[in-house]
């Protein structure tokens, strides 16, 4: 009857293509067709990030920001098969807490010191536990009073993330009640750029700025995500966690207390969340209600890249996100930057549903 | 009426059995399907339990772990009533459970496998872990692959190695043979032996009924979700009514049935 | 002509007007969520989609005087000879041209996605809502960008006077809203909309019975974008002008989600009563005094609607009258 829509989806299908092309080309020609298009795509592909040296480094930085919530995301997502649409929104409550920190907790005069090479002070290291701990305690809250609620009622995921729909929504709404929706900046000292030049292949001079702040961002992306590692890997507490993500039945009945690993999923889902709002505020010099939304179509893009429920993949999948995001800037308008990664979903869906590392989980 | 049944005669003096269901009624929401089903396992036996689908036998070993609710009848460990504990406490007790399917974390390693059996416990687990791989060298071998990554054989045996980590003195099986090649259900079960011997209390649910039935003490057949008939093993496989209805046998025919 | 109520009545009017347009996307969405329970959180792409497919196909080319620069929109009408067959006669073609755009696009993605976890289609439709704007607010030559497109011609222009128009056009909104409901309603109760609802509580047994469960979701999925997209194009007759910043997640999205999740997800009378009751909550509490009229306060509170009932009353208002099997 209609079957406009199996048609679409069969040439959307991987096998199908396969077949088709084989049946006219062959195993042979299919296998040449492969390589040369990998080497198409790999080809271009290095030739962007080359030639866009400057954006291809601004991009990796970008990334690890993404990361810091991306790995936050996919860990809520793989451990109570939850897609958080709040997630954006409880980094956005984080920085506004450290931006509370700076104007109303700290003396004034403390926040113009900066530090080193970066626009920011000290300050920055009083407001980052804060908004951590806060937004951690914030998630634990409305876990117990939304969605453990609901996961005793033994709710679809669907309305789970339609509750986080609409947490999403009140949370963004009592943040622009207190704090309105003008711009808001954290204090900050004008500083130089980090600039390099370098020779590529001594055909051209390459020019990398890189705002130093966005090192130190990276940096603390980095060993945040790697500390969940390990409190993953390494500690009781951890590997129960992924025992419950893996198999919630049989994690209860061999004694593991499962409502202590999800509270501990949004321990760490929140405070990462927190700290990856903080950071980005303080990488982009300015703070809007709005970002929180509007950052999560790249961290479900990293989350999808990543394979789902993979905080490891998350991270891989985040510094691609954004270093794609960033190059398409070469070529399109930067207010594109959310189509780019909304094609990047798509296309990622086509061609590797289960992540970049194809890890697939039954 | 309580009766004590083991290999060992236990004698005048009252020694509560190691497992003992009395009056069971259990199932999911609304749906009843335990409806009164009474057993008891001596210490150190080995007890299977077979009948047709939706008979209960799963729902009996459910329900002592929580993951059935109980509305009648009482559950006792050793002579203590545990009807309603939790998982945590239940494992402190020396109760272990495999579940048929699902039964190890699939990307733990096999070694946090293990360890994650023994979650409940404190202090020292080498020596455990290190008596484990003893009894699954096999598993050994992969100590530090993917759990997902084993072969279904092995993917048991580490169902075992996790449960006994904790070290039971009472061990539910349902069903470790589900799903296995022939050859590897009889090694399966007889690893279970062991262990048995090595003195485990063992209440086995088993499809296999045959095969099962030749590494057990005793049997309760269920049906509709009560006692049918009780008997050793042996009995059972040589009683001709029992091995036409629910062992699949049909005169010399050996089969293993599919009940 | 009625005195010191005359304020009122028109704010009636316009209320009802854009209820009336909730309620057709409102039944849209209950096709998604409510019977197929498809997660679509990019209800502003359909909405936009028929409102920028509706103004481009009746807009005249653009007057270069007005720094007017959407000189591929504005010629689509006259190219396609809307003058010829006069715009009274337009007015339906539009509104279905509307709704085969949403079906396409809506056929397009899903084909992709609805074959893969449910969950995601909810991050595919969370990307599609943020591209279709940036589509409008970057493309000039599309349909003026930020400016948006002006002076939309309307259907029955000119009857009464302009202040009075929503009187003219809330007949009409109320009679597609009519038809979307009997058509949907319809279809809920036919074999089709069994399988739809057998999909929703169980997708294995349908796939056993042998039905393609993936087609039948897609088709669902087209057919609720296709009335978002009928709402979006009577939305932007009923504002008279549209520009992206209209179709920003909080009045394209998240409203209509409190709006079906209040009245009762699963049924079409639900959704339809959803849509009435919390535009008037939301149209009239900018009266309220004090922090009461509070914008970003009415914002917390569409997200409250939408946890608080989804804890205490589940079913919403009208809950769904489940058929026996």
């Amino acid at each position: 009857m209609f079957n406009v829509g199996d048609r679409l989806s069969t040439i959307f299908n991987r096998n199908a293509i396969r077949d088709a092309v084989i049946s006219v080309v062959g195993e042979r020609g299919l296998m040449a067709i492969e390589r040369s298009t990998l080497i198409a795509v790999g080809g271009f592909a290095i030739w962007a990030l080359v030639t866009q040296l400057d954006l291809t480094v601004n991009g990796l930085l970008v990334g690890s920001v993404y990361a810091l919530g991306a790995v936050g995301l996919s860990l809520v997502y793989g451990n109570l098969h939850l897609p958080n649409i709040a997630h954006g929104d409880y980094m956005t409550l984080g920085a506004f807490i450290a931006l509370f920190v700076f104007g109303s907790l700290v003396p004034e005069a403390w926040n113009d010191n900066s530090v080193g090479p970066f626009t920011f002070s000290y300050t920055l290291f009083i407001a980052l536990p804060i908004g951590v701990l806060f937004v951690a305690v914030f998630a634990v809250i409305v876990d117990q009073l939304v969605y453990r609620t609901m996961r005793r009622r033994g709710a679809l995921p669907g309305v789970m993330a339609l509750a986080s729909l609409g947490v999403a929504i009140a949370l963004r709404g009592f943040i622009q009640y207190i704090w309105g929706t003008e711009v808001e900046h954290f204090p900050r000292e004008s500083k130089q750029f980090f600039i390099w030049t370098v020779d590529l292949l001594h055909l051209q001079d390459v020019i990398v700025r890189v705002p130093p702040d966005m090192i130190f961002v990276a940096v603390a992306a980095i060993v945040l995500t790697f500390a969940t590692y390990l409190f993953l890997n390494m500690t009781k507490w951890g590997k129960a966690m992924r025992a419950a993500a893996d198999n919630e039945d049989l994690a209860r009945v061999t004694g593991i207390d499962v409502e202590r690993t999800n509270l501990l999923t949004w321990v760490i889902g929140g405070g990462m969340a927190a700290a990856a709002g903080i950071l980005f505020a303080a990488g982009q010099g300015q703070l809007l209600t709005i970002s929180g939304w509007k950052i999560l179509i790249p961290l479900f893009a990293a989350v999808v890249a990543g394979g789902i429920g993979n905080p490891y993949g998350a991270f891989a999948g985040a510094i691609f996100v954004g270093v794609i995001g960033e190059v398409s800037t070469a070529w399109l308008d930067p207010s594109y930057k959310p189509a780019v990664f909304f094609a990047a979903i798509i296309v990622l869906l086509l061609v590797r549903p289960n992540g970049l590392f194809g890890q697939s989980r039954s | 009426m309580r009766v004590a049944v083991g290999e060992n005669e236990v004698g005048e003096n009252e020694v509560a059995p190691a497992l003992e269901i009395a009056d069971l009624e259990a199932g999911y929401g609304p749906t009843l399907i335990a409806r009164g089903i009474s057993m008891v396992v001596g210490k150190g036996e080995m007890v299977t339990i077979i009948g047709p689908n939706g008979s209960g036998k799963s729902t009996t070993i459910k329900a002592i772990f929580g993951l059935a609710d109980v509305t009648g009848g009482s559950i006792r460990l050793h002579g203590e009533d545990i009807t309603g504990e939790r998982a945590d406490r239940l494992i402190a007790m020396g109760i272990g459970y495999v579940p048929q399917a699902g039964n190890i974390f699939p990307t733990l390693s096999v070694r946090e496998n293990v360890e994650m059996g023994a979650f409940t416990l404190h202090g020292d687990l080498d020596a455990r872990i290190e008596k484990v791989q003893d009894l699954f060298p096999l598993l050994r071998e992969r100590w530090k692959g993917n759990a997902g990554n084993l072969s279904g054989g092995q993917r048991q045996m580490l169902a075992l190695a996790r449960a006994l980590v904790a070290e039971p003195s009472v061990l539910l099986l349902d069903e470790p043979t589900a799903g296995l090649a022939p050859q590897i259900v009889d090694q399966v079960l007889a690893q279970i032996r062991e262990i048995n011997r090595s003195g485990v209390s063992i209440l086995l649910v088993e499809q296999n009924a045959i095969k099962a039935l030749r590494h057990s003490d005793r049997a309760y057949v269920l049906a509709r979700g009560r006692n049918f008939v009780e008997d050793t093993a042996d009995g059972l496989l040589s009683n001709p009514d029992i091995g036409r209805v629910f062992l699949g046998l049909s005169g010399a025919d050996e089969e293993e049935s599919d009940v | 002509m009625f005195g010191e109520f005359e304020g009122l009545i028109l704010h009636i009017g316009s209320f009802l007007v854009i209820a009336g347009i909730y309620a057709i996307i409102n039944v849209g969405l209950n096709v998604h969520y409510g019977h197929t329970g498809l997660f679509n959180i990019g209800i502003a792409a359909f909405f936009a989609l028929g409102a920028y497919t509706a103004s481009i196909l009746v807009m005249p080319p653009p007057d270069p005087n007005l720094y007017q620069r959407y000189e591929w929109g504005g010629n689509l009408a006259f190219t396609l000879g809307s003058e010829r067959i006069g715009f009274d006669l337009w007015f339906p073609l539009v509104l279905i041209a509307a709704a085969a755009v949403c079906a396409a696009v809506a056929y397009l993605v899903g084909s992709i996605t609805i074959r893969l976890r449910g969950d995601y289609l909810a991050i595919t439709t969370l990307g599609l809502g943020e591209a279709v704007r940036l589509l409008f607010t970057n493309e000039g030559w599309l349909a003026d960008g930020t400016r948006g497109l002006n002076g939309i011609p309307r259907v029955l222009d000119g009857v009464v006077d302009p202040q009075w128009y929503d009187f003219v056009f809330l007949p009409l909104v109320l009679i597609v809203l009519l038809i979307v409901y009997f058509v949907s309603q319809r279809l809920a109760g036919s074999p089709w909309g069994r399988v739809i609802l057998a999909i929703r509580e169980n997708e294995d047994t349908v796939e056993m019975v042998g039905k393609n469960a993936f087609q039948f979701k897609l088709q669902a999925f087209a057919y609720g974008a296709a009335l978002m997209g009928i709402g979006g194009a009577l939305y932007a007759f009923a504002k008279h002008s549209i520009t992206p910043a209209a179709f920003e997640p909080f009045f394209a999205t998240f409203i209509i989600w409190a709006m079906l999740i209040l009245g009762g997800s699963g049924n079409h009378r639900g959704a339809i009563l959803g849509a009435f009751v919390l535009w008037a909550v939301i149209s009239s509490s900018q009266f309220l005094p004090g922090f009461l009229g509070d914008p970003n306060l009415r914002l917390a509170v569409i997200g409250l609607i939408i946890v608080v009932v989804l804890l205490i009353r589940p079913a919403g208002i009208i809950p769904e009258t489940r058929t026996r099997t």
